[in-house]
């Protein structure tokens, strides 16, 4: 909407004061729902109602423990691959007009990368312990 | 399209830092407990890249690559001479310490890479490459911060630090933005078009919200709070380089983007310095004050001094303006061999007020050092601190704003008010008696050398001043 005011020739002053109307309308709406669910709902409170929602099963064990970080290591390194599939990707449609130039500067950018994978191969992050 | 032999050249410190870090890791990763290797590679690289920043400095070499984002003047290369300079005395520093940790390459890693991102801020002319290597520079110092694994405080203040900062980052991020939108450009020198006289109030969201995401990378207030808490948990050597090289390219391409991008606007911007300066100068004096810790105490020292720096950039105005961007230049050098120095002597004698009883009788060379740093800081001739504070007072008077007369006259209270704590650790190593918590025995002779060549260059800093106006001079931003 903003865009098309735009080219009508709105200025810029215009398209922000719809922009301030819109997060005015999506702040109101949310807090008069917010408001409104409380007015309405019956409160009744019970040690029941105050547990931990643990997808219905009745909470077994203390929340605040120390927990393994093996999946922690492992989304570290995917963003490793994943940095490097974003960039490869826009490579590979232009890559026949970027040519050798193109190629090499990729080259070092895997091989920077790479020096990461090798770090973390070395230091044992790949190992499911 | 392709790249210029020029802009290799051009790229030689950060081509430098980037091979070494790489180097350093895979020694990390392929050899066992080889903790002194690293060290020396480290302090190698960082060596390295001092001497080629000096060689393109004292070549003459300038231009400007990639599309105009990237250049390289002598305003770059003498803060890329700073940083590299200022993480050399960190690698001496930690050189030991980080062996003791185990993960020794790991650490120096981050040093460089903090190199790596502080030589890169410098010299960019693009708001993103700005952003970019501001996060570059910041994220390995989160790490750095956190890395004594063996205190909690440690862990409490690169968490803290961390979770500040990324607000912080994201609010910078904002900023740019905004100012992009505003101006269709994030090359500094399309944001001048925009950034005139009156500014529209996106302009000026723009402006305030990459002042905050600033204010709170330089420590100063009300984006402070950070800050004590981080450089008491870091480790000395993470705290003694932190609050020198990222602080003094954040000043550096915060007087790039203000003086090249939005010159226009400079009573906008100028008037809300003068806000931050004085706002920054007096939460800092007087939270030092009343610690007892002297990491704490250097840590708020670090945000009054940072203070005196906004003191600076409040002046670049009217026919100060000039003498404003010299004035930053020598406070940072200043500031630099001081402020390290200072953070580098609690790694030697301890970090509790207490340590220092007696110093002058059981350790007069680590005494006579820290009272050197401390006369400093406070601003006493001949010493480094002091040519700082004179150049920032004369760039004030020759302002001609009420405004900056304001901030000068703060600058002077404040002088006196951090007399006491300064002085304090002087009062206590010289009248109190030797304790059994007197400290000195500590340290190595990597550290006590950092301390030592950091005393000398704060003591003859005088000496230094005439080749260092000539090429403050001809830093060419002004």
């Amino acid at each position: 909407m903003a865009l098309v005011l735009l080219q009508q020739g709105a200025s810029y002053g215009t398209v922000y004061l719809y922009v301030g109307i819109f997060m005015l309308l999506v702040t109101g709406f949310v807090a008069t729902t917010l408001v409104l669910a409380r007015l309405i709902s019956p409160g009744r409170r019970s040690s029941t109602k105050a547990q931990n929602y643990e997808t219905g099963e009745i909470t077994v064990t203390d929340p605040w423990r120390p927990f393994p970080v093996r999946y922690y290591v492992f989304a570290l390194l995917f963003l490793v691959f994943d940095v490097e599939a974003a960039f490869l990707y826009p490579w590979a449609v232009i890559y026949k007009s970027l040519g050798v130039y193109g190629f090499v500067e990729m080259v070092i950018f895997v091989l920077i990368l790479a020096v990461g994978l090798i770090y973390a191969w070395k230091k044992g992050a790949l190992k499911w312990v | 399209m392709a790249v210029s032999g020029q802009a290799f050249i051009a790229l030689l410190p950060e081509l430098i830092s980037t091979g070494f870090l790489i180097v350093v890791l895979l020694v990390g990763a392929f050899g066992e407990s080889n903790a002194g290797v690293a060290a020396g590679l480290a302090a190698l690289g960082s060596l390295a890249v001092f001497v080629s920043a000096a060689v393109l400095l004292a070549t003459g070499f300038s231009g400007s690559f990639f599309g105009g984002g990237y250049v390289v003047d002598p305003f770059a290369l003498y803060f890329k001479l700073i940083v590299a300079g200022s993480a050399f005395f960190a690698v001496l520093a930690a050189a030991r310490w980080s062996g003791r940790t185990g993960d020794a390459p790991e650490y120096l890693t981050l040093i460089l890479s903090v190199v790596l991102g502080a030589s890169l801020l410098v010299s960019m002319r693009d708001l993103f490459g700005i952003f970019l290597s501001i996060e570059l520079a910041t994220i390995p110092s989160y790490a750095m911060v956190a890395f004594d694994r063996s205190r909690r405080e440690s862990a409490e203040g690169g968490m803290k630090y961390l979770i500040t900062g990324v607000i912080a980052s994201s609010v910078l991020l904002y900023g740019i933005v905004l100012i992009y939108g505003v101006s269709g450009s994030a090359q500094l020198s399309d944001v001048a078009n925009t950034f005139t006289g009156n500014l529209t109030p996106v302009a000026l969201l723009g402006l305030g919200l990459m002042v905050s995401g600033f204010a709170f990378k330089v420590s100063a207030a009300p984006f402070h709070f950070w800050t004590p808490d981080a450089y008491q948990g870091a480790p000395t050597s993470a705290a003694a380089f932190l609050s020198v090289a990222p602080k003094a390219a954040t000043f550096a391409v915060l007087l790039r983007i203000l003086l090249e991008g939005m010159p226009g606007a400079a009573p906008t911007w100028t008037a809300v310095m003068a806000f931050l300066a004085i706002i920054t100068m007096f939460v800092g004096n007087l939270f030092a004050l009343r610690q007892r810790n002297v990491r704490r105490m250097l840590a708020y020292s670090s945000v009054a001094h940072s203070g005196y720096i906004l003191a600076a950039f409040a002046a670049l105005q009217g026919g100060g303006a000039a003498f404003a961007v010299q004035a930053v230049l020598i406070y940072t050098a200043a500031y630099a061999v001081m402020n390290m120095g200072a953070f580098l002597v609690i790694d030697l004698v301890g970090e509790d007020a207490k340590n220092y009883n007696g110093l002058v009788r059981t350790n007069p060379a680590a005494a006579a050092s820290m009272g050197l740093f401390m006369a400093a800081l406070v601003g006493i001739p001949p010493l480094s601190g002091f040519f700082g504070k004179l150049w920032i007072i004369i760039a004030g008077a020759q302002s001609g704003s009420i405004l900056v007369y304001i901030v000068v006259g703060a600058l002077v209270v404040n002088t006196v008010l951090s007399v006491p704590y300064y002085f304090g650790i002087i009062r206590n190593m010289i009248l109190e008696e030797p304790t059994s918590e007197t400290g000195g025995s500590k340290g190595n002779g990597a550290v006590r050398f950092s301390v030592y060549v950091l005393a000398i260059l704060t003591t003859f800093f005088g000496l230094l001043i005439i080749p260092l106006s000539a090429l403050v001079k001809a830093s060419g931003l002004l």
